[in-house]
């Protein structure tokens, strides 16, 4: 599952859960508190109700009492306009009005005086709430109350109020019943056990409006609802497409890498934590790419030293071969089989140094050797008589002309730099080569000149990187890999200065570097370590 | 292959995730739904009981009233002036049944009437029916407190009581705890004699005694476009018995030379309502409406 969809559905549950929970607990302490509130109004309702049904009461036992008394015709009796209210309500105006105007009415009606009846159809008519009247034995008085069921009475005790909720297809209600006392009534029975002690008082309180209140409330939450988990889902769909994008194209980002382009980079927006991801990224691309290009770069000084190497024994070996061969071919005298010996010795020796140095020159980027001062024009004699076979072998004339002086140098390392100069110059097919120490105000220059080939000014800024060629057919013919000019100019910079190229198409070429010297100095060697 | 098998059983999560928070949001609706129809249900099937503290009897018997007049007599000054007061003051009245210590409603009846009967209507020239027999009285009453005093003190309660009879209308108000009539606004239609002085200083001094706080300041009178209205402050003068008096007369004609309708056919009939109002309140109070008038 993407974390698109996991966003999404993890963001649903929540909001639903949260709107829905929130939701039900609200719209429950709503009903209930409304409910509660109902059946509040309901028993005060039914309070008033009662001392309303509890004074008519009274009223009545005061004029059935005074009647009792009296013993007088009722209908002549102004105490008596409840009774004719009552008459008015059982019986109409007229036959009130008859039994007013004629005496005997009571008689003729005898009903009326009867407890029950009239009395509790009048009360329930006072009473704004619909009632219902139970005698003591649950006996129905007179109800208002549709599908009335005394039922709920039965728990009822004589100091409590009971109510219990009713819902019906016409609508809900409370019901709310209690006991009122009649006392006193059994003085217009024969036996007082025949009369009514009590009464049960019920009264309906509707409730409908309420309760539609609380549907409606339900169907506003479930609109309210919908159109809110619509736009949730819509945003959180647009939150969780936000922010997996990032994620999505550092994905894309990490497959490119992947496929080689190390210069990938996300472009950062924000500081929150995807924006910590993208820095990290990039910071880890940027690692990458370096270790990469160190890898690689490695990797080439691999390749440079094995051709370097390759490319600097082959002087020397030139060299060894030539005196060896000399040696071999002729009788010689004892004293030149030993200087080519020694030659041999010492090109070999130097073979073995050099293998070192240039291990440390080229693999392990070594830039500082420890250099020995000694006699310039010695050295430059030294380099001179060790090409001598290979200038013999080539027919090329070698001009020497150095000063005096000492220079600070590694012995092998310069050597080699003026081989590969001179072995260039061989190269491009010169005949005469000038192998020149002089003292300059700037210090001892080094130059090697040649009438060779010569090349072009713009090819003169190349010739120091590592395999180029200027003529590569030829360099090939003479086994040349382009590399040691860019090893003269590390040794150069060794000894702490820059190759110095003057050519000309078709004239030859010089090349030149200058050395701090000490002019007539004493042979004194300095460990500069 | 396998790649695609990856990516199709992916897009299959997806899509299942993504019904699966369909399924969550409209799921949590339709179960708030049902928990609702549930709870609905239950509330509207449910039932209770409210106990009322010790409801008293109506019937009334003699000992009954005594110990109420009793009582009276034990109403100090401070609980008086504090059952006035909260009288007095505004908010919602709690209707409740009568509780240890307070009259039930045949006792406060009685006693309205008595207050009526023995003690205003003859003050004011008017004596029970021909033949000595009481008056007959529809009567209507309730019993309340004020919502935040209610069960607090016996004596913070109220007995409102309505009573009508030929000629009189009245409503009173009564401690619940002594029957003591606080305030009554009667209407009567009867011929009185409520304009002799010495009569309404009668009633006002007696009211004001009924209390059994002694009173030491004359009384006040004050007449204003045909209303009388005088005071007398109780005790320390904190409390004070009034009386305010008001008539309006209605003339009405009738036709009493049956089918002449002409207007010398007509007899002329005067009615004078006279409209007493006695309350016991506190004198700031009155000072402050004086004030204001």
């Amino acid at each position: 599952m993407r974390l698109f969809t996991k966003i999404f559905l993890c963001g649903t549950l929540v909001f639903g859960l949260a709107f829905s929970i929130s939701g039900y607990f609200l719209l429950r302490y709503s009903m209930e508190s409304s409910m509660a509130r109902e059946g509040d109004f309901a028993m005060k309702q039914y309070q008033y109700d009662k001392f309303t049904v509890q004074s008519a009461l009274l009223t009545y036992l005061d004029v059935q009492m005074s009647m009792v008394v009296t013993e007088d015709d009722f209908s002549v009796q102004e105490k008596s306009f409840l009774i004719w209210q009552w008459a008015e309500d059982s019986f109409g105006k007229e036959g009130a009005a008859n039994g007013q105007g004629e005496s005997g009415f009571l008689e003729q009606n005898p009903g009326l005086l009867e407890p029950a009846g009239a009395l509790f159809d009048f009360l329930a008519k006072e009473i704004s709430l619909p009632v219902a009247f139970y005698a003591e034995d649950k006996t129905l008085l007179c109800s208002e109350i549709e599908g009335m069921d005394s039922s709920f009475l039965d728990s009822l005790e004589e100091d409590a109020h009971v109510y219990r909720f009713r819902k019906d297809p016409e609508g809900s209600s409370v019901l709310v019943g209690g006991m009122v006392e009649c006392s006193g009534w059994d003085m217009l029975e024969d036996s007082a056990e025949d009369g009514l002690r009590w009464i049960y008082f019920v009264t309906q309180w509707d409730i409908s409006k309420t309760v539609g209140q609380q549907e409606t409330l339900r169907q506003y939450f479930l609109r309210c609802y919908l159109f809110a988990m619509v736009i949730g889902m819509a945003l959180l769909g647009m939150f969780s497409v936000l922010l997996t994008g990032p994620l999505k194209r550092m994905s894309e980002a990490a497959d490119r890498m992947a496929r080689g382009d190390y210069e990938e980079r996300l472009a950062i927006r924000g500081r929150d934590e995807i924006g910590e991801l993208a820095v990290s990224f990039n910071r880890m691309a940027e690692a990458v790419e370096e270790k990469v290009e160190a890898l690689s770069r490695a990797a080439r000084e691999k390749e440079d030293f094995v051709g370097n190497f390759a490319h600097e024994m082959k002087t020397p070996l030139t060299s060894i071969i030539g005196y060896a061969d000399m040696i071999y071919q002729r009788e010689l005298p004892r004293e030149t089989v030993r200087d080519a010996s020694w030659y041999i010795w010492n090109e070999g020796m130097r073979l073995e140094a050099l293998s070192l140095k240039l291990m440390d020159l080229t693999v392990l980027g070594r830039q500082s050797f420890p250099l020995q001062e000694m006699a310039a024009d010695e050295l430059l004699q030294d380099v001179a008589e060790g090409m001598r076979p290979i200038f013999l072998e080539r027919q090329v004339a070698l001009r020497l002309e150095a000063e005096p002086a000492y220079i600070k140098v590694d012995y092998d390392l310069l050597k080699t730099l003026l081989i590969n100069l001179m072995d260039n110059s061989m190269k491009a097919g010169c005949g005469r080569i000038a192998l020149l120490g002089e003292v300059t105000e700037e210090g001892y220059r080094i130059s090697v000149e040649d009438d060779g080939c010569g090349m072009e000014e713009e090819e003169l800024s190349r010739i120091t990187e590592a395999f180029y060629m200027v003529d590569k057919a030829r360099s090939r013919q003479q086994h040349g890999a382009g590399l040691g000019l860019a090893l003269a100019e590390r040794i150069a910079r060794v000894h702490g200065c820059e190759l110095m190229f003057r050519s000309r198409k078709g004239e030859g070429t010089r090349v030149s570097f200058c050395l701090d010297c000490e002019k007539g100095g004493t042979e004194d060697e300095e460990d500069e370590d | 292959m396998k790649r695609t098998k990856t990516e199709k059983r992916s897009r299959l999560a997806d899509l299942l995730g993504i019904l699966a928070a369909i399924a969550i949001a409209f799921g949590g609706l339709a179960l708030v739904e049902v928990r609702l129809a549930a709870e609905e249900d239950r509330i509207l099937d449910a039932g209770g009981e409210m106990r009322i503290i010790q409801v008293q009897t109506q019937k009334m018997e003699a000992q009954d009233v005594d110990e109420a007049a009793v009582r009276q007599a034990e109403l100090t000054q401070e609980e008086l002036a504090q059952a006035v007061e909260c009288l007095k003051r505004g908010g919602d009245r709690h209707l409740h049944e009568p509780q240890a210590g307070q009259l039930s409603m045949a006792q406060a009846v009685d006693c309205g009437k008595g207050w009526m009967e023995e003690f205003l209507l003859p003050r004011l020239g008017l004596e029970p029916d021909e033949g000595g027999e009481a008056r007959e009285y529809k009567v209507g009453c309730f019993l309340w407190a004020r919502e935040e005093e209610s069960g607090e003190a016996p004596w913070l309660s109220y007995w409102a009581v309505e009573l009508n009879a030929a000629g009189i209308d009245g409503m009173l108000i009564l401690n619940a705890a002594t029957g003591q009539v606080m305030s009554a606004a009667v209407t009567v239609s009867h011929p009185i004699e409520y304009q002799d002085r010495d009569r309404i200083d009668t009633l006002l001094d007696d009211y004001a005694d009924s209390f059994g706080i002694v009173s030491s300041y004359s009384t006040v009178g004050r007449y204003d476009l045909g209303k009388k209205s005088f005071r007398k402050s109780l005790g320390n003068g904190e409390m004070s018995a009034v009386i305010d008096i008001s008539s309006v007369v209605m003339t009405s004609a009738d036709n009493a030379a049956g089918d002449m309708d002409t207007p010398d056919s007509r007899a002329i009939y005067e009615y004078e309502y006279v409209y007493i109002y006695l309350q016991l309140t506190m004198t700031a109070d009155i000072a402050g409406s004086e004030e204001a008038r």
